[in-house]
């Protein structure tokens, strides 16, 4: 009976497994004790202990990894940003979009209102994001990887303006 | 009837509340490892716990530390009762106390 013991997670294995296997052999084989196992290995799974849980995290190293975990958290779940990054990619942001809109609205006094300068004025501020990721999400990577990820999304987004643009305009 | 905080550890154990009670009280006279535990128990209350109720018991003891493992003796693992377990189990057996005095009063005059 005691590969009953087998149904028990893996951490609770490593905990108790002998000793309940142990306990198993010593005790006359019956049904009630099988129900038993069952019930506690389904107990188990769906109520881990910090007891288990605990030896499970140690076995994997997981104290030298929560701390890295923590770390990269505090950074932004990824490349290391600090303040500094941050403060670049709001000005890109915020910049650029007062540009577009400031460029976008002259051109409608200077040439007349415009499908083209409408989609510019109202989908423009997505170009300014896509670009401060530079400092942010894609922060360190290589400059090829970034000018396709960033470079990329922004020929769409220019793609999908234009094409709003065409069709209010026909 | 109001719980004491120090009580509620065992209640939120579910159906393991029971088992844990008695290892408790096992441990309370010395340390032991699950067999001696299981016998103990048979022979002071009269109940033969299955194994896994028996280790389920004794995992949410040991992680709520009322229990904690000593260094295995024979490639067996005895427990013992932390303070925290035994102020767990005094202030239990306290309201349990209580319990059957009123219960015991109660029958006697009815």
């Amino acid at each position: 009976m005691s590969w009953l013991v087998k149904l028990y997670p893996p951490a609770w294995r490593r905990r108790y497994g002998r000793e309940l296997t142990e306990l198993i052999a010593a005790q006359p084989a019956s049904f009630g004790t099988a129900i038993d196992l069952v019930a506690g290995a389904v107990d188990a799974w769906f109520n881990p202990q910090s007891s288990t849980t605990a030896m499970a995290a140690d076995a994997k190293g997981a104290g030298t990894m929560v701390p890295k975990m923590l770390k990269l958290r505090c950074a932004g779940y990824g490349p290391e940003v600090t303040a500094a990054d941050s403060r670049k990619a709001a000005a890109v942001t915020i910049g650029g979009s007062l540009a577009l809109v400031a460029a976008s609205m002259w051109a409608m006094a200077y040439y007349g209102r415009n499908p083209y300068f409408d989609s510019l004025l109202t989908m423009g501020w997505l170009l300014p994001f896509l670009f401060s990721q530079h400092y942010t999400t894609y922060k360190g990577r290589p400059a090829r990887v970034q000018a396709v990820l960033i470079g990329v999304p922004a020929v769409i987004v220019t793609a999908i303006a234009l094409a709003a643009a065409w069709i209010n305009s026909n | 009837m109001a719980r004491r905080d120090d009580v509620a550890d065992l209640d939120e154990f579910g159906r393991f509340a029971e088992p844990a009670l008695l290892i408790l009280v096992s441990l309370a006279d010395g340390p032991r490892h699950g067999y001696a535990i299981t016998e103990d128990i048979a022979s002071f209350a009269g109940v033969r716990f299955g194994p896994g109720s028996l280790y389920g018991a004794i995992a949410r003891l040991e992680s709520r530390g009322l229990i904690e493992a000593l260094e295995a003796e024979d490639r067996r693992n005895p427990y013992q009762l932390t303070a925290v377990g035994e102020k767990a189990l005094r202030a239990r057996l306290a309201s349990m106390q209580v319990v059957a005095k009123v219960g015991q009063r109660r029958l006697a005059s009815a």
